[in-house]
């Protein structure tokens, strides 16, 4: 006999509709940045609701429904479109023969010595000057293990902890690749900032 | 630490990876370093950009009209 305290059943398509599509144009603009086109990124996010969709009946509730829906976007992307994408062009680091050595590549370094002024308020500088195509240009010409682990933690602000979860890679590999992701991606913006005219290179260079 | 060493350890903090000592110490470190508290604005203010550009992206509605056919057109 049915109770009187008996709520009415949310049904699949409710829970899904509430939990998962919230976070479409989040996973949207992470798409954009995996798979560097528009028209990809729109297959790619598709094809990720999909999957999520079929295995809505495993979520297990209370659990990271935004962290279970990247760890389909990101297997997805790696199992099906990197191949098919080609890195739009590479950086290089100042030192590729040193690359833990933290000194001589840096953004901060490189701009203080190349125009020193720009730095009264470097805060203020960068929050107004390095425009946010320079920012996705910069991220779109990272490989991908590093590009994944960038957007994973820097754009969209999960622990390396999830990061690790998503990417099921341990936690000091996500370390790692943050770290030589950021030092090509200042690489890249810092080629950008001289090629705008934002900063003058020194001649000689500013290592 | 020599500044070089906790400029080596910023992003630590950044991303909330440092343990509380170890961070206390930094920020004693910070107050009386200019050049590292500098550098360790810098390196926030790029992160926050990082994430304030590129963090969400507005689907058009030709998408979000797929999508959701991919699931309310099925059987509940």
């Amino acid at each position: 006999m049915p109770t009187l305290m008996e709520q009415p059943k949310t049904s699949t398509k409710e829970l899904f509709r509430a939990q998962a599509l919230k976070y479409m144009d989040e996973l949207y603009a992470s798409s954009v940045r995996m798979a560097r086109n528009k028209e990809a990124a729109e297959d790619l996010l598709s094809e990720t609701y999909t999957k999520a969709w079929k295995a809505f009946g495993r979520f297990e509730q209370g659990t990271n429904m935004r962290a279970w829906l990247y760890k389909i976007l990101t297997n997805t992307y790696i199992n099906q479109y990197r191949h098919k994408q080609r890195t739009p062009y590479m950086v290089e680091l100042d030192k590729p023969q040193d690359p833990d050595s933290s000194a001589g590549g840096d953004l901060y370094d490189k701009i203080l010595g190349a125009s020193p002024t720009l730095f009264d308020n470097p805060d203020h500088v960068l929050a107004n000057r390095i425009l946010d195509q320079d920012l996705k240009k910069a991220i779109d010409a990272l490989p991908d293990e590093f590009r994944m682990s960038v957007i994973l933690s820097d754009v969209q602000q999960f622990s390396y902890q999830e990061v690790a979860d998503i990417l099921s890679i341990p936690i000091g590999t996500v370390r790692s690749r943050l770290w030589r992701g950021r030092r090509l991606l200042q690489a890249a913006l810092w080629q950008q900032a001289v090629a705008s005219g934002l900063v003058k290179e020194k001649a000689g260079g500013a290592a | 630490m020599t500044c070089e060493e906790w400029i080596s350890r910023l992003y630590e903090i950044l991303d909330h990876d440092m343990d509380e000592t170890l961070w206390k110490e930094l920020e004693h470190h910070m107050r009386n370093c200019q050049p590292c508290l500098d550098r360790f604005e810098f390196e926030k203010a790029i992160q926050q950009r990082l994430s304030k550009s590129c963090a969400q992206e507005t689907c058009t509605e030709s998408v979000r009209i797929r999508i959701r056919a991919i699931f309310e057109e099925t059987q509940d």
